[in-house]
């Protein structure tokens, strides 16, 4: 089967189309918005899911080397994609459904981090996951009452902004010494700057804030 | 050179000062106070060493600017989430939510 290269953002469409029903659905309000919503997101994370498997040996690379697509971001993507159908079918959703503001940010948090799978620019890559944070605290905020949730978005706050921060002084030594921050140009010039001390913090301060993110978002969530 | 050396020790000052705030969690505007502190330092941070360091000084107007947004961002979010929980506690108390 031939697959078009325009269908490497397959992906990104079917979870964008779900964000755009799932907004509708917010906007436009009503006594059943909130169940759309929640169809929205199931239906999109489903959607996506099967996209990423179909693309899975399609390599491209899109807007001038920031985006790239290749097997190891279609499955990041199909990861990301099962993640937010389990958070749309698990049983504490059931007494949200009526709302759409949570299914939306959700949506939104998946969109956000399909994007950083397939970053391949620092910038871009900074960019898509602090978006993602700060969908994934508005999903959780709205999702419950001030009360219930008011200790889970304290956490997610303080996973969120200190990390990104730091994210992004590595960020800058990194491009300061590398020269560049799209991901293709420093994989040609960090292997010569193994001894640069300078180089190293920066890139350990990238691996180690997007790692305690990460850690910090998941145990959250599984606490849930 | 010593202009560079003297705004890099300012805005490492900034940001540690900023982590610092943010990271003691007193309040939420006080956390919100050290965060916007240290992007302030990271704005110093990434037009001094792009542009008096001779490098490519796009990338750190550019940085520079993703991280004013991002400042925006979380104060508008850090309102937001202030203005929902205070309405959340006006109805828990049976008044109007504004």
């Amino acid at each position: 089967m031939v697959v078009p290269r325009e269908a490497s953002l397959a992906v990104e469409a079917c979870l964008a189309l779900a964000a755009i029903a799932a907004f509708s659905g917010m906007v436009i309000g009503g006594p059943r918005s909130g169940r759309n919503a929640h169809r929205a997101v199931l239906i999109g994370g489903i959607a996506a899911l099967v996209a990423a498997l179909l693309t899975w040996r399609i390599d491209a690379i899109w807007f001038f080397e920031a985006f790239r697509v290749d097997r190891v971001t279609q499955s990041l993507k199909a990861l990301i994609c099962i993640g937010l159908i389990v958070f749309a079918i698990r049983p504490g959703t059931t007494d949200v459904r009526g709302r759409a503001v949570p299914s939306f940010f959700a949506i939104v948090c998946a969109l956000g981090l399909v994007l950083s799978a397939g970053a391949g620019d620092l910038i871009i890559l900074w960019i898509v996951l602090d978006i993602a944070s700060a969908a994934l605290v508005l999903s959780v905020a709205t999702g419950g009452s001030a009360e219930a949730r008011g200790a889970e978005v304290r956490r997610l706050i303080g996973a969120w902004l200190p990390m990104s921060l730091i994210m992004l002084v590595g960020i800058i030594i990194t491009a300061a010494i590398g020269g560049a921050t799209r991901l293709t140009d420093l994989e040609t010039a960090l292997p010569g700057l193994r001894e640069n001390p300078a180089a190293l913090t920066g890139v350990a301060l990238i691996a180690v804030s997007i790692l305690l993110r990460g850690a910090r978002c998941v145990a959250v969530l599984l606490r849930d | 050179m010593m202009t560079l050396r003297i705004v890099l020790i300012l805005s490492a000052a900034l940001i540690v000062l900023g982590l610092a705030s943010a990271l003691r969690r007193r309040s939420l505007i006080g956390y919100l106070a050290g965060i916007e502190l240290g992007i302030g330092g990271i704005v110093l941070l990434a037009s001094a060493l792009f542009d008096l360091s001779g490098f490519d000084t796009s990338t750190g107007g550019v940085i520079a600017l993703a991280a004013i947004a991002l400042g925006v961002a979380v104060a508008v979010i850090g309102v937001a989430l202030h203005l929902w929980a205070r309405r959340a506690g006006r109805r828990a108390a049976d008044l109007e939510p504004w």
